[in-house]
């Protein structure tokens, strides 16, 4: 479960993109009891989570994941991907097991959670994935220290079978790599073609990351950016 | 996964959905490559196909072992959570797993998307073993011999998976010359791996990634952090 690393893209990109991680041992039956139930614990994370403006957030709640994505709305629905609001997640009653998850593009966001979350004492342990350098600052801010990485050494082996690096950064957005590189690729085609907005082709994408952690607001100045330099490219060589 | 042909309307509207590109076409039909399919089952959950012609079929041993890797949604048998590893150093201040002076590796074979057969999964893991501790819980490791790291069963070699993670740990010490025999090993591989290494912090010092910068391998800019929050501390 390394889903959240290895997401690619440049520094200023990389810069609006955090992922926090709420998860217990499955074999520590002390921190499952750890200052009362699981559940409300993981509900409370989600609370503070919600609070803060995030992007995506995901409730695992009477065997489904409820999933707030932003952009994502019903009628935008396919196949077992269902829409939630942020209230629903939030206000899920039915939560299971330790994991959630919250995505952000701000680091001032970052703090605010890690600053709650410590004060309050969940016992839940938590990842923040996202540059290094800002999130041992958010960490520093919020009075924590930051206690084991897991750092991204890239990808070894045959890279001639990987895909151009825009697609690249839209498809390691899901770690579980859920995401075609062909549908990343018919999504740039349609935004270039006037066919669908940036903001909906990046939903189109994210619905398929079942965990939930795709980060739409960053994939859609993606497809922006790329339709605009393959368009330049076009004209450069017209 | 499979098609089925008296329902499909070949609109070909799954076919961009499919990771890995296994959904193709002929003259006559659209279908899905049995060889390339990692049953990650992307193609069904889409809704791409509005007929219902795609559907899962029942999937036996080792096949099995493609829905248990590439699904996040089947939990793997060996380690009763969905995914396809473990919970590593995301509960590392409950459990210590990684130790000070220790460092941990996951090498997630086929990742970002291009998919690996379990014969260059071995390959892999019978150049490490001997020389590693492999994780115990891992569903990879549950499929070896870890003293050899051949896979026990033969057959499981040509099974094709979206990704698997073959997780260990070794001494700080010991730790760039793993790095030297994974660039070794990369280097005769048929698809591509990505690779995670795992390390204790001192206050806001990596002290590990200090000595692979210096040993000439540059980590990204951006990973995992586990801010020490979890209850009770190791």
């Amino acid at each position: 479960m390394t889903h959240t690393n290895h997401r690619r893209g440049s520094r200023e990109s990389l810069t609006k993109d955090f992922v926090i991680l709420s998860m217990i041992e499955p074999t520590s039956e002390a921190q499952r009891t750890y200052r009362g139930p699981l559940e409300g614990r993981v509900k409370r994370f989600l609370e503070i989570c919600g609070g803060h403006g995030p992007v995506a957030i995901t409730a695992r709640a009477g065997g489904r994941r409820l999933r707030y994505l932003k952009g994502w709305t019903r009628e935008m629905d396919s196949g077992i991907h269902q829409a939630s609001t942020l209230e629903e997640v939030i206000g899920c009653e039915e939560i299971e097991g330790g994991v959630g998850h919250a995505v952000y593009t701000d680091r001032e966001a970052v703090v605010e959670v890690l600053r709650k979350l410590r004060e309050e004492d969940l016992g839940l342990s938590i990842v923040v994935s996202g540059v290094f350098e800002e999130v041992f600052e958010a960490c520093r801010r919020a009075g924590l220290k930051p206690h084991t990485v897991n750092m991204s050494l890239g990808t070894w082996g045959r890279m001639e079978l990987l895909p151009d690096e825009p697609i690249l950064e839209l498809c390691t957005m899901c770690g579980h790599a859920m995401i075609s590189r062909r549908l990343a690729e018919k999504m740039i085609e349609r935004v270039g073609s006037g066919a669908l907005t940036p903001e909906a082709a990046a939903v189109e994408l994210g619905k398929q990351c079942t965990c939930n952690i795709f980060n739409t607001v960053r994939a859609a100045e993606i497809i922006k950016r790329t339709v605009a330099e393959r368009k330049r490219l076009k004209m450069i060589n017209t | 996964m499979k098609i089925d042909e008296d329902k499909c309307v070949r609109c070909r509207q799954c076919m961009v959905y499919c990771p890995v590109g296994a959904i193709k076409e002929d003259e006559d039909t659209v279908y899905i490559d049995q060889d390339l399919c990692v049953e990650c089952g992307v193609c069904l959950r889409s809704g791409a196909c509005r007929v219902g012609a795609i559907y899962q079929p029942q999937l036996g041993w080792p096949r099995i072992l493609r829905a248990q890797f590439s699904d996040p949604l089947v939990p793997h048998p060996s380690t009763g959570i969905m995914g396809r590893g473990t919970s590593e150093m995301k509960t590392n201040d409950v459990t210590g797993r990684f130790r000070e002076g220790e460092v941990g590796f996951a090498v997630e074979m086929g990742r970002p998307g291009v998919s690996t057969s379990f014969a260059e999964v071995e390959k892999v893991t019978k150049a490490l073993a001997g020389r590693v501790e492999f994780e115990p819980l891992n569903p990879v490791t549950s499929l070896i011999d870890p003293e050899t790291g051949r896979l026990r069963d033969p057959d499981v070699r040509r099974e094709r998976v979206l990704s698997a993670i073959i997780e260990f740990k070794t001494s700080e010490d010991r730790g760039l010359e793993i790095l030297r025999l994974l660039k070794e090993v990369s280097e005769g591989l048929e698809t591509v791996f990505s690779l995670c290494v795992i390390s204790r912090c001192r206050d806001f010092e990596i002290p590990f990634r200090e000595r692979m910068v210096t040993a000439g391998f540059q980590p990204r800019i951006n990973g995992k952090t586990n801010v020490g929050l979890g209850r009770p501390l190791a």
